[in-house]
């Protein structure tokens, strides 16, 4: 099987949204967390999933998460959690999100001069 | 490829960039226990219908290379290593240099009443008046040459930065080092001595003196010599050193 590419260029930015919203459910560590943004994107993202982890140390270094060493299924693992900065960061980070989206689909829709707009 | 070889792989293409081995053992860890979860849960799962474990995280080249590029994103001079180590040592060695003879007229006028009888000591032998010359000489030019390339290839390391941006550093170093002339006369017999403080255009190289020449050979030493230290072993912590396993 050939390898996954690693990070397509069109998802800079989505990782850190995505861990964001997931890690604020509940903390999780590496393999956790790509099973879990697989099953919340319903497997429509493919991605490489050891991209996840400079994203993950980044964040952590930015003290928007924290990483901690706990048991987990029997073994000692990283685990991360949100910080309160993170929480901030994830709440602008969906309202700039949303506001992309509206105004892409807004485009799509033919803006106010209709279909015609997109001829 | 199995596990083992990737593995290796990616710590081999982690330390050619560089990176602290602390944190390229960390990295190393994780993705082992993420291999190891992703093959006891295809082994709970059909096999057939499970892609292999590395396969799934991807090419270890291009996670080393993103594993760098965000490290290096973690600092200013990790993101902007031309204003870090171009043009900042250009600016801050004229500072240092100012700052530290500064601190050398204060220290004198402040401890002078202390040395009232040493200084009739220093000047009555030529020697004496040369000697604290050169120390002068060397705490004033020398010294904070000598310690910015310490501090810019220090800088370059916690950035994590190619060793390059480190040397050119210290060329900058180097550059404005041997610009400057110093020229010191003590005073002799009833001659007052004088001291001259001036910047030597480039065309004038030909003409380097020995100070020039050693104003601009000590931050290239530095330079060197801790590129290479930390090149050929592994930087792990302030005063510690491992040899890097690649």
């Amino acid at each position: 099987m050939t390898e996954r590419k690693t990070n397509p260029p069109f998802l800079n930015g989505v990782p850190e949204l995505l861990i964001l919203q997931l890690l604020s459910r509940r903390p999780m560590h590496g393999y956790e967390l790509v099973q879990a943004i697989r099953a919340a994107t319903a497997g429509g993202l493919e991605f490489g999933e050891g991209c996840v982890y400079p994203i993950l140390h980044r964040l952590e270094s930015q003290r928007v998460l924290k990483a901690s060493r706990e048991s987990a299924a029997g073994r000692v693992r990283l685990v991360y959690r949100v910080l309160p900065k993170g929480k901030a960061q994830l709440a602008r980070s969906v309202g700039t999100w949303q506001q992309v989206v509206s105004a892409i689909n807004h485009a799509l829709q033919g803006g106010e001069r209709g279909r015609q707009a997109l001829a | 490829m199995d596990a083992r070889h990737w593995l290796e792989q990616l710590r081999a293409e982690l330390v050619r960039r560089e990176l602290p081995l602390v944190y390229v053992q960390r990295f190393v860890d994780e993705l082992t226990d993420h291999i190891t979860d992703s093959t006891e849960d295809s082994m709970r799962k059909d096999a057939h219908e499970s892609p292999a474990a590395c396969a799934a995280l991807g090419d270890p080249t291009e996670i080393a290379a993103q594993a760098a590029s965000h490290y290096q994103a973690r600092t200013f001079a990790g993101r902007h290593p031309v204003w870090s180590f171009v043009v900042l040592p250009i600016v801050a060695l004229p500072a240092l240099w100012v700052a530290s003879a500064a601190i050398s007229l204060l220290a004198g006028e402040s401890l002078g009443y202390l040395f009232a009888s040493f200084w009739p000591w220093m000047k009555e032998s030529h020697p004496r008046m040369i000697a604290l010359c050169v120390v002068g000489w060397l705490w004033v030019y020398v010294a904070p040459a000598m310690l910015s390339a310490i501090v810019f290839s220090r800088l370059a390391r916690r950035a994590a930065v190619n060793w390059r941006w480190s040397m050119a550093a210290c060329a900058g170093l180097a550059l404005v080092g041997s610009l400057v002339v110093v020229d010191i006369i003590p005073r002799q017999n009833n001659v007052p001595g004088t001291g001259r403080f001036l910047m030597d255009p480039l065309y004038k190289a030909p003409s380097l003196t020995f100070y020039q020449l050693l104003q601009m050979l000590a931050p290239l030493a530095v330079g060197t010599y801790l590129s290479w230290h930390w090149t050929g072993r592994a930087f792990v912590g302030p005063f510690r050193r491992e040899r890097a396993v690649a």
